[in-house]
């Protein structure tokens, strides 16, 4: 059966994962839960946009983005009073319109506090979603697939890991089958030369 | 359309047995404390003034911040809320009866803003401010307060029973422009009855942000008694279909927003004034920041403002209704102490001094207020049950 | 009591409270993909460049005014005693409060889940950083000795000195720095997976190479997906809180002084309102055109976001004129002599058309738009929405300077009269706003393709189907 399958890629290289298309986000659900019913966990999708739910079908772990955000918070609640208090009350005190310089002076060093705070935060965020989310890079296996690289952005695509322990070309594509996918295509590796 | 209607959930009317012999309860506490109340009061007129003020202008705010949520209900034509619309139009309904419980307030004014026993002639400060300052025109604005939040309050409730008859789309378009038009008006309004009742207790201090930061306080006060009816509501078995886990969502959000404006505006108020150094307004939190007084102060920006934040930053939590009751309690009790230190300071300004006559007076309005809230909470659907924005409400993702 | 609420009672009309749709003539995801791409990969339009050189030159200009008043000195400009702060504080305001509404559209209303701001999102974020932009060319500049800029920031140096950071001034660097860094970072985070469409569509190697490089080898994969929202919300959060506190800093300039019509604790607020308000004239003012030029966008920016966009026009207007009234009252209040007669002078003295235009702007026109046939006629909204950010220009413009000609002492009362530099360094930053605008709708998606996919009708899985 495999035979009969269309090639993306280098045939001397190894298969990296077979993939699928499908038309609507409930077909692509539907096939998530049949190929992790039959034990498959190296599933990944492909979405133009977010879909509900997937995430929770696929068993993708929690975003943790939320809790670098803190730690970010946090280093720049303390970086900023740093900043501020030793120098406006050790190094060089500068005393303005009778105010404190020290801790008691807090309301004239919250401000910058605050702005860095949110500037660190969202800092953490956006850099934990690029790294978190396997960024930046510049090529991918799955562009090989020329229908994946050029229409990413209309279908929804699935792809099954050949990295799977369980992993067989024939029953993947079986299973693909049945749920309905069209362009079943095994991926291969491009030669690591290639351009 | 259609098929969405047909799995909206059949009304619920509130069934006495629920509360049977809580109402009783409430109905005596409120007589033995108003009895009580008079009796301190004739004792000590003045503590009675400020009590009687502090525990009024704290139902005040609840009151139209109640009203607020109304409003902002209809004026952003919002679906999430209706099922606890019905609630805050019964909460805001309250004004005519808190209106009745401030009377006493007449009698004793002069002894709580004390300007009113003082001449223009012989008080210079006071002669500047005559034509804003003095005794007509004060009852004039307050009766007028009471009246436009008063009849807005009870023309929305209307509206909104009429749709429970016919489910017509025209009941929420007239709530609508209502909403509009006291958006304004109620803006200007509780500015000025802040400026009145709260800013008026020392006529030296001016604060342009003042009405804003009670605003903020009389919001989130709202917020907070609205999510505690909700949870009451949910464990007697009412509302469950209406207020989902989406719902508790946008109330941890929006405590979690309103918390954040208060903080705002309560730190430029006190910011601005500090680095000023002006004397005429920083005797204003120079006498909160005094002896005992400063205790409290600390407390109420660490427990307004620090503590709900860190509880309220993350979502997870903000599904469970036990969660958010406890926050909402929390931020309710440091809401009164926000209005306590409004009030009290001004009458001792050697620093904190509770009387009995605080709680008294805080009992006697509030189970006044509760025992007539709850008689009336049967008479009609806990939720309006033919808003058109029903099915999105119920079916509401956050 | 006992309201019977059956589904048998008949199904009142409901049509006049129907929900405007998303997107108009039920296009679907593909249609939004090919109408936004469309934009960009399309032929650059005649317009398009005459549009650039217009606006180039201007900012040449500025860029110039800018340099010789470098080699000059600040006495190019009219600032002087007792107007030390005028047009360029004026304008670093003006445009920094500008942006706020960006922010202000792109994060506030997507964290209460207002669908409509979908549409006009992007270009509203991209108008924020771009005013960023110009309000950042007015702080180290107006300094007059730029090559000193580096005493604003806290480095170890051989004097021993450091900044005050007691000073708002010094808040400024900060409040600014960390605005333009944060909302640059919401604006490029969310467009991340659409510029992976455009790569994706790309014909040319150079564009794929440039798209690919941008959008960080984006794929879509669940995984990324899940963190993508996850951080959207978080940067959504915080960029709500920043707008807020880059706000009161640039409030606390005036603010924490004692002269009247500065020191006034609504500032914070008034700056708030003030700036969403004067944003959401430039959204309009920037859309209703461009919406124009591209008949594509016609269904995807419909009338009734432009009109919900007027309507928190209205509401933050009506908040502006809130804040007058209190403003004049509390003056009066006050029973201060100088508070009174400052804003006696702000109306009467030499500069009252200053305060006299800006009042009369914004307390009239942009309550036009109670009007349901003001708001929806689109050419009538793009000129009121113009007159609007004049209003709100003279409404920094009186609160700066107008403030400083009439304070405590009488023999240092005064008057402001710009210079020919004054004015081009304006215009120049008008020029540079419009340039990068321009840019933006060339280069790169003017709408956020993914979230308005997302939220289309039938584009997400039925639920309880497959369980």
């Amino acid at each position: 059966m495999s035979r009969h399958l269309p090639v993306a890629g280098s045939l001397a290289e190894p298969l990296h994962a077979v993939g699928a298309r499908f038309d609507t986000p409930d077909a692509l659900i539907a096939a998530v839960r049949s190929i992790r019913a039959a034990g498959y966990n190296a599933v990944d999708c492909y979405t133009p946009y977010p879909i509900h739910g997937l995430a929770e079908e696929l068993k993708a772990p929690k975003s943790l983005i939320s809790f670098l955000v803190l730690g970010g918070a946090v280093t720049a609640i303390a970086l900023a009073l740093t900043m501020q208090l030793v120098p406006s009350s050790l190094i060089y005190p500068l005393v303005v319109g009778g105010k404190p310089v020290n801790f008691s002076g807090l309301p004239q060093y919250v401000p910058i506090t605050v702005a860095l705070t949110l500037m660190l935060g969202a800092l953490a965020a956006v850099k934990g979603m690029i790294l978190l989310g396997g960024m930046p890079r510049l090529n991918h296996p799955m562009l090989a697939w020329d229908l994946f690289a050029k229409d990413a952005s209309r279908g929804f695509f699935l792809a099954v890991s050949a990295r799977d322990p369980n992993f067989t070309l024939e029953k993947v594509t079986e299973l693909l089958e049945t749920s309905g996918a069209g362009d079943i295509t095994a991926i291969h590796l491009e030669p690591s030369d290639d351009e | 359309m259609s098929d969405e209607t047909t799995h909206l959930p059949p009304a619920e009317t509130f069934d006495y047995k629920h509360v049977g012999g809580r109402f009783i309860g409430l109905c005596v506490t409120a007589i033995v404390t108003l009895l009580i109340s008079l009796v301190l009061g004739i004792g000590n007129p003045q503590q009675f003034a400020f009590s009687w003020l502090f525990a009024g202008w704290f139902f005040v705010t609840i009151l139209i911040g109640s009203l607020f949520w109304v409003i902002v209900h209809h004026a952003t034509d919002a679906a999430w809320s209706v099922g606890i619309r019905r609630q805050l139009e019964n909460i805001s309904c309250q004004l005519p009866l808190l209106a009745l419980l401030l009377l006493p307030l007449l009698f004793v004014a002069p002894k709580v803003w004390t300007w009113m026993a003082e001449s223009p002639t012989h008080n210079h400060e006071l002669a500047e401010k005559a034509a804003y300052l003095n005794v007509d025109f004060f009852w004039i604005r307050t009766a007028v307060y009471f009246l436009l939040f008063g009849i807005v309050a009870l023309l929305f409730r209307r509206n909104s029973l009429a749709q429970d008859q016919d489910g017509a789309a025209i009941h929420s378009i007239r709530n609508r422009r209502i909403a509009f038009f006291i958006i304004p008006f109620g803006a200007i309004a509780l500015t000025f009855w802040s400026f009145d009742w709260m800013m008026g207790l020392n006529i030296r201090f001016v604060s342009t942000i003042f009405g804003i930061y009670n605003f903020a306080g009389a919001v989130l006060a709202a917020l907070c008694v609205i999510i505690l009816l909700a949870n009451a509501l949910r464990s007697a078995g009412y509302l469950k279909r209406v207020l989902t886990a989406q719902h508790n969502f946008a109330f941890g959000k929006l405590l979690l927003a309103f918390t954040l404006f208060w903080g705002w505006i309560a730190f430029v108020q006190y910011m601005l004034i500090w680095y000023a150094n002006i004397p005429e307004e920083t005797s204003f939190y120079v006498l909160r920041s005094t002896g005992s007084w400063k205790v409290l102060g600390i407390l109420l920006v660490v427990g307004h403002f620090i503590i709900p934040f860190c509880l309220l930053l993350f979502r997870g939590p903000k599904a469970n209704a036990r969660f958010l009751g406890v926050v909402a309690f929390w931020i309710l009790t440091m809401h009164l102490l926000d209005v306590y230190m409004l009030v009290l300071p001004v009458l001792h300004p050697e620093g904190f001094q509770p009387a009995v006559l605080d709680v008294v007076a805080l009992l006697a309005i509030g189970s006044t207020l509760g025992a007539f809230f709850l008689k009336g909470l049967g008479d009609s659907p806990l939720w309006p049950s033919r808003d058109p924005r029903l099915a999105e409400a119920v079916n509401f993702n956050d | 009591m006992s309201a019977s609420t059956s589904n048998e009672t008949v199904t009142p009309d409901l049509s006049a409270i129907a929900r405007p749709p998303q997107v108009l003539n039920n296009r679907g995801p593909l249609w939004v993909t090919d109408a936004v791409c469309s934009i960009v990969e399309g032929k650059t339009p005649l317009w398009w460049y005459a549009a650039i050189s217009i606006s180039g030159t201007f900012a040449a200009i500025g860029g110039a005014c800018i340099l010789y008043m470098i080699i000059t000195g600040v006495g190019v400009w009219g600032s002087n005693s007792p107007a030390f702060w005028a047009w360029d504080i004026t304008n670093f305001i003006f445009w920094v409060s500008m942006a706020h509404a960006g922010s202000f559209i792109s994060a506030v209303l997507f964290l209460t889940r207002q669908r409509w701001s979908l549409s006009v999102s992007r270009a509203a974020e991209a108008m924020t950083v771009f005013a960023i932009v110009c309000a950042g060319v007015y702080p180290a500049i107006h300094i007059g000795r730029v090559w000193f800029v580096w005493f604003l920031f806290p480095v170890p140096n051989n004097y021993g000195m450091w900044p005050n950071f007691s000073s708002p001034l010094l808040w400024d660097v900060f409040a600014v720095t960390s605005y333009l860094t944060v909302s640059s970072l919401f604006w490029f985070a969310g467009m991340i997976p659409d510029l992976a469409v455009l790569r994706d569509r790309a014909t040319t190697k150079i564009r794929k190479f440039c798209y690919g490089v941008a959008s960080l080898g984006w794929l879509g994969t669940a995984r990324q997906w899940r963190h993508y929202e996850s951080m959207y919300v978080v940067l959504a959060g915080l960029t709500s809180v920043l707008v807020v506190t880059v706000t009161t800093i640039v409030a606390s300039d005036c603010a924490t002084s004692v002269i009247p019509g500065w020191h006034a604790t609504i500032f914070p607020f008034y700056f708030m309102v003030g700036a969403v308000y004067s944003g959401c004239a430039t959204v309009l003012t920037l859309l209703i055109p461009l919406r124009a030029l591209y008949p594509q966008l016609k269904d995807l920016i419909t009338p009734a976001q432009l009109e919900k966009v007027a309507m928190l026009l209205l509401m933050m207007a009506s908040c502006v004129g809130y804040v007058y009234v209190y403003e004049l009252f509390c003056a009066w209040y006050s029973g201060n002599a100088f508070e009174r007669g400052a804003f006696w002078e702000r109306f009467h003295g030499t500069a009252a058309w200053y305060a006299i235009t800006c009042l009369s702007i914004n307390l009239t026109i942009p309550q036009l738009f109670w009007f349901k046939r003001v708001r929806t006629c689109l050419p009538l909204v793009f000129v009121l929405a113009i007159l609007c950010n004049v209003g709100m220009w003279f409404e920094r413009f009186m609160i700066v300077t107008t403030s400083l000609l009439h304070d405590f002492l009488p023999s240092a009362w005064g008057n402001f009269h710009p210079s020919i530099v004054d004015i081009l360094t304006a215009t120049g930053t008008l020029g540079i706003f419009f340039t990068l605008f321009l840019l933006f709708i060339r280069f790169v998606p003017i709408m956020s393709m993914n979230e308005l996919k997302a939220v289309l009708p039938g584009t997400q899985p039925q639920h309880g189907e497959g369980h």
